[in-house]
């Protein structure tokens, strides 16, 4: 960590806010967050599961897989136009929720959204011919138009969490007098704290997406759509989303021994632990205290001194409670994930069929939501766990705001406009899948 | 076992291994590639043809 | 030429390219709202829907292009334009949000009455933002953003009267090239009353936008006089001059129904006074406070943004050419229908 180069804190660049409403700003950054981020799950995930589906499609010429993936990429389609809106304003939130975060830091980190754009604009081009060429490229030439959609949602995920990365633990550039001097964009954007949260997220949209999809297939199952198209919907996304989930699990740790070492003041949020303690207790839903559990959670090693939030004054430390009960959350949810992922695969592997009890499938179309609520979990968890800083221990949040008036009227109207896109894309989508897909395939 | 289950699980087993046990570079970067490798060949193991093809289970 | 120059190259390129291909797309926008009754108007807006289709995505992401370029070259000129500014692009983006999700809800609304509802949506919001992204590129033009954090009025940064015509132009030349884009794009599918149905729009809304525009330079000369005096000499006033005579240029062919002449002379039109209106702005980028080379970031960064700009176009060159070479040849088309016929039983 770099603690000795930003012995002083930065300067803001456009001079100090007059009259900051941080709280506010943050709301709606974080509403925002909350409706881009499940879209970029299927930005990430959808394309490389329809285009499975047209390779199964290519091997085997049944026009049932055809269907399936034209359908699923057409959703897609519509996923991804949503995904560009709620794109452009969360780039327009930078400027006017941020001002000073921006003017005080864009030359170090700004290159990164370059990138993601060219990565986010490869997307928009390939994935528009995918859908509109159905029938129109040959079978092969169809097939490759979707790779660079797959390619470019990691791509695009890189960016964003190189920059994500980079705000938790800032490098590639200096603190001289309190500005920013001799900035290393490419240094900045490569930084050692993003692979862990590239993984993590990377899975999470395989999770959040594959388990969606697969609960609209779950309930048709329940109500005894178990055709060969229904089957595969089922099978192909929840593949991806069981298989996901327990490694989802080995990159959190991962997650969780990086922060410790690095934001250890975050870490001590996690659990709320007040003191410095060797052999650290964990406490599973604030209940059950598991002895030790927490310098295993954070270093592998049972007798390990976890710094408590102790170490730095008060107005250094994250809001605990949300830190704490966001934390909890995800891991219980992820955890149940992963056992949802086990049955799926155990009884796949010893009696190569699908789970026969209801529960399982009611399990299944819980699992899609309950992913969601996990990976917003997990995002506050990392957000908020931050504060009071935007860049670690570099610049405060208080300080990057803009001094704009009228961020209550935005808030409202954001809400409301928000809460109208939700439902007008759940209208969308309902009228969408009320048609049967094997009537777009001749 | 079939040859596909059990390159199937040794990816498993030896990616976690890595992740765990240790925090080098070197095994955390062949660690994720073996459970990435993990997911996507145990995707096309489970959804074959023949399973999605069943009529009933 | 500097590397801050190459970089305002690049925002120019993206100004251009969203008023060019964007700004028809919200001037589609603008058809689709004064396109009459739903029997009449059914044809004209599903010819906007066709044309549009394919392609819309990738015309947004200009507009995010010159906000990271901005924002990454010239932080400090953002943080002040978006401090400001806030007001009418907080306004622009809500017309974002509402635009996209309109048009892409339109082609699933199953009674006219939704179809009308979301067209209405579609369309003012199509309305909307050019005239706040106008307003907004009015507001630093004529000086009205300081150098700070929200330093500038917050209603007469983008209530004035270069702001005004600055979005009102913005509006007219979008539906003028929208216009000729989808009578070309009726010619290409065969469909006569719809050639005859937009070429009578472009005429017109060639006619009044080259109106606006004079009485623009004319408003400029009253509130912003530099800027005006540097619009009007030299080098920019040979850019007003060819924008012009593009405009006249593509009058007349649209007249002479060559329209895919018209598209290119159309485009140079916009280009040209985009190009006339930063140069003369030169040297500063938020005149009178924040010089280019002020703003302008360190040498690093700029040479960052230079290769990751140079490596981007080297894969998207060719992504686009490729998109729009089957869109061309008619190759991605979906099937023609007005959008009144799908609610015929």
């Amino acid at each position: 960590m770099n603690a000795a180069v930003f012995a002083q804190q930065v300067v803001e660049t456009l001079g100090a806010p007059k009259q900051p409403d941080t709280v506010l700003a943050r709301q709606m950054q974080a509403i925002s967050l909350a409706v881009h981020i499940p879209i970029v799950c299927f930005g990430i995930a959808f394309p490389a599961m329809f285009l499975f589906v047209e390779g199964l499609y290519l091997r085997t010429r049944d026009k049932t897989y055809k269907a399936l993936a034209k359908r699923w990429s057409k959703v897609s389609l519509i996923l991804f136009a949503v995904g560009v809106v709620t794109g452009t304003i969360l780039s327009f939130e930078f400027g006017l929720l941020w001002p000073n975060f921006m003017a005080t830091f864009g030359q170090v980190f700004g290159i990164a959204f370059g990138l993601e754009g060219i990565s986010f604009f490869v997307e928009a081009i390939f994935i528009a011919i995918y859908v509109y060429g159905w029938d129109r490229l040959s079978d092969r030439a169809h097939f490759l138009t979707g790779v660079p959609v797959v390619l470019s949602g990691f791509a695009g995920s890189f960016n964003v969490i190189a920059v994500n990365g980079w705000m938790n633990d800032p490098t590639g550039f200096n603190v001289v007098g309190g500005k920013v001097v001799d900035p290393r964009p490419w240094a900045a954007l490569v930084n050692s704290n993003m692979w862990h949260e590239l993984i993590h997220m990377y899975l999470a949209g395989y999770l959040v997406a594959g388990f969606i999809v697969a609960g609209v297939y779950a309930y048709a199952w329940t109500q005894g759509r178990r055709d060969h198209y229904h089957r595969t919907g089922l099978v192909v996304a929840l593949s991806f989303a069981a298989l996901a989930a327990p490694v989802q699990i080995i990159a959190g740790d991962w997650a969780g021994r990086t922060v410790a070492e690095r934001q250890p003041v975050k870490l001590a949020a996690f659990e709320g632990l007040q003191q410095t303690t060797k052999g650290a207790p964990f406490s599973v839903g604030g209940l059950i205290e598991v002895p030790h559990m927490l310098s295993i959670l954070a270093f592998h090693d049972p007798n390990a001194t976890v710094q408590g939030l102790e170490i730095v004054p008060p107005r250094d430390r994250p809001p605990v409670t949300v830190v704490r009960v966001a934390f909890q959350t995800m891991i219980a949810i992820g955890t149940g994930l992963a056992a949802l992922g086990a049955w799926f695969f155990l009884i796949w592997l010893r009696l190569r069929r699908m789970p026969r009890w209801p529960w399982f499938y009611r399990a299944v179309m819980a699992a899609g939501p309950l992913a969601y609520v996990a990976l917003i979990a997990g995002w506050v968890t990392t957000e908020v766990g931050r504060q009071p800083w935007i860049v670690y221990k570099v610049m405060r949040t208080e300080q990057a705001v803009t001094s704009s008036s009228g961020l209550a009227v935005g808030y409202v109207v954001l809400l409301l406009v928000y809460a109208g896109l939700g439902a007008a894309v759940y209208w969308l989508l309902r009228r969408l899948t009320r048609r049967p897909a094997t009537a777009d395939v001749r | 076992m079939s040859r596909g289950v059990a390159v199937l699980l040794s990816c498993l087993v030896v990616g976690v291994v890595l992740n765990l046990a240790f925090e080098h570079t070197i095994t955390r970067v062949v660690g994720m590639l073996l459970l990435f490798t993990f997911i996507v060949l145990g995707v096309f193991l489970i959804a074959d043809p023949e399973f999605l093809g069943r009529e009933d289970d | 030429m500097s590397l801050a120059d190459v970089c305002l190259g690049f925002i120019l390129l993206g100004i251009t390219a969203y008023a060019v291909l964007g700004s028809a797309d919200f001037g589609a926008g603008f058809w689709d709202l004064t396109a009459g009754g739903a029997r009449r108007g059914g044809r004209i807006r599903g010819m906007v829907e066709r044309s549009m289709s394919p392609v819309w995505e990738a015309n947004h992401v200009w507009l995010i292009f010159v906000l990271v370029i901005l924002w990454t070259a010239f932080p400090v000129a953002f943080g002040s334009i978006f401090s400001t500014l806030s007001l009418p692009l907080f306004l622009a983006a809500i017309g974002i949000i509402f635009r996209g999700t309109a048009f892409a809800l339109r082609g699933q609304a199953a009674t006219i009455k939704e179809a009308r509802v979301l067209g209405a949506v579609f369309a003012l919001s199509s309305v909307l933002v050019p005239f706040f992204l106008g307003a907004t590129i009015g507001g630093v033009a004529s000086g009205r953003v300081p150098v700070g954090n929200a330093a500038g009025d917050l209603v007469t940064s983008w209530w004035n009267p270069t702001s005004v015509m600055a979005g009102l132009v913005a509006v007219l030349t979008g539906a003028f090239l929208a216009a000729v884009y989808m009578a070309g794009d009726s010619q290409r599918a065969e469909l006569p009353d719809l050639v005859r149905a937009f070429r009578a729009r472009a005429l017109g809304a060639g006619v009044v936008t080259g109106v606006a525009a004079a009485v623009g330079l004319i408003v400029l000369r009253g509130d912003a006089r530099s800027l005006y005096d540097s619009l009007t000499s030299g080098f920019c006033l040979s850019m007003v001059i060819v924008s012009g005579l593009g405009g006249l240029g593509t009058i007349a062919l649209v007249w002479s129904e060559r329209y895919g002449l018209a598209r290119v002379t159309a485009a140079v039109a916009v280009a040209a006074i985009v190009v006339g209106w930063l140069v003369a702005q030169k040297p500063y980028i938020l005149p009178p406070h924040l010089t280019i080379d002020q703003a302008k970031a360190s040498h690093a960064t700029l040479a960052a943004v230079v290769i990751g700009v140079a490596a981007g176009l080297v894969i998207l060159v060719p992504s686009l050419w490729f998109l729009y070479r089957l869109v061309l040849q008619g190759r991605l088309d979906h099937e023609y229908e007005p959008l009144d016929q799908r609610f015929r039983l």
